[in-house]
């Protein structure tokens, strides 16, 4: 379909959607360094702090980092 | 009365003596607050009396006596705002822009944002979970960790402790017992902060009997 303008639509949805797609693939790579951050955080906090009273940290990090991994995966392969 | 050491090896300049006989006393010996309290066993506590926590820079016989950390009031905002952020994406239903998206980008945004308040909540947690204050028998150490990478530790030997303050005013603070604790030092770092302390009454108190006992050993010739 074409406007009288000559804009070809369903080309311009195509383009943006590249581009949102740019957006949330670059917006879930900056989250991505924000998680490999927190898990530094975390290692540098109970190397200042440890023992038996303190909650396991690590692990929650570290599934953080991972779920992170996934959804940054899934908005490559699967928009 | 303890035995008098003088009869010891003098010890270098670097060591802190604690010696392991009866000159020597344990907190609970001097401290009425240490007495009362029993040993705290909750790690999402924020008073927790002698802990079995370590410290970085934690010398070879000393013990933490007191760790504290911001009253758990004080996550209010943040725990209300994660549980309204957990609503939100109901709310996208309502919004024609949104449902205009094809429906993979509507799953990965609404994946995204439990993504993002989960991120969210844990670097809230983090920050009231490890921004502590260890009063130990020999000094006062406050850990800030002010953004993801940088932290901030103070210390105050006990015997450079000038003065010690606490307030406690407003009506959540009356409420869930909690206050400021100002110590005043002798040292590089003029005064030491403790904010939305639980029992600050009992923070300060201890602050006092653990100066009294520092006059002591320095009386009875126990420290170098």
């Amino acid at each position: 379909m074409n406007l009288s303008l000559g804009i070809d639509i369903p080309l311009l949805v195509t383009d943006f959607m590249i581009i949102l797609k740019g957006f949330y693939v670059l917006g879930l790579f900056l989250y991505l360094i924000f998680a490999v951050v927190v898990v530094k955080q975390v290692q540098m906090m109970t190397e200042a702090l440890s023992g038996v009273l303190l909650l396991p940290i690590k692990p929650l990090a570290w599934f953080h980092l991972f779920a992170s991994l996934v959804v940054f995966v899934l908005a490559v392969f699967l928009l | 009365m303890p035995a008098n050491p003088t009869n010891q090896a003098k010890p270098t300049e670097k060591q802190t003596i604690k010696p392991s006989n009866n000159s020597s006393r344990k907190p609970e010996d001097y401290s009425e607050v240490l007495r009362a309290c029993e040993p705290t066993k909750s790690p999402l506590s924020a008073f927790l009396v002698q802990p079995k926590i370590n410290f970085e820079s934690q010398e070879k016989n000393e013990k933490i006596l007191l760790l504290l950390r911001k009253h758990f009031i004080t996550n209010i905002s943040w725990i209300f705002m994660v549980v309204l952020a957990l609503f939100v994406p109901i709310l996208l239903t309502y919004i024609p822009a949104f449902l205009l998206l094809p429906s993979r980008y509507q799953i990965v945004t609404i994946i995204v944002w439990y993504l993002a308040v989960f991120g969210f909540a844990l670097e809230q947690f983090l920050s009231w979970y490890f921004q502590v204050y260890i009063i130990t028998d020999e000094r006062i150490i406050d850990y800030d960790f002010y953004s993801l990478l940088y932290k901030r530790v103070s210390k105050a030997k006990i015997d450079n402790v000038e003065d010690v303050t606490y307030e406690m005013g407003g009506f959540l603070a009356s409420f869930f017992h909690f206050g400021n604790v100002y110590i005043q030092t002798a040292g590089e770092k003029l005064e030491l902060d403790f904010e939305y302390v639980p029992n600050p009454e009992l923070v300060s108190k201890l602050l006092n009997e653990l100066m009294i006992e520092e006059e002591r050993e320095k009386l009875e010739g126990r420290v170098s």
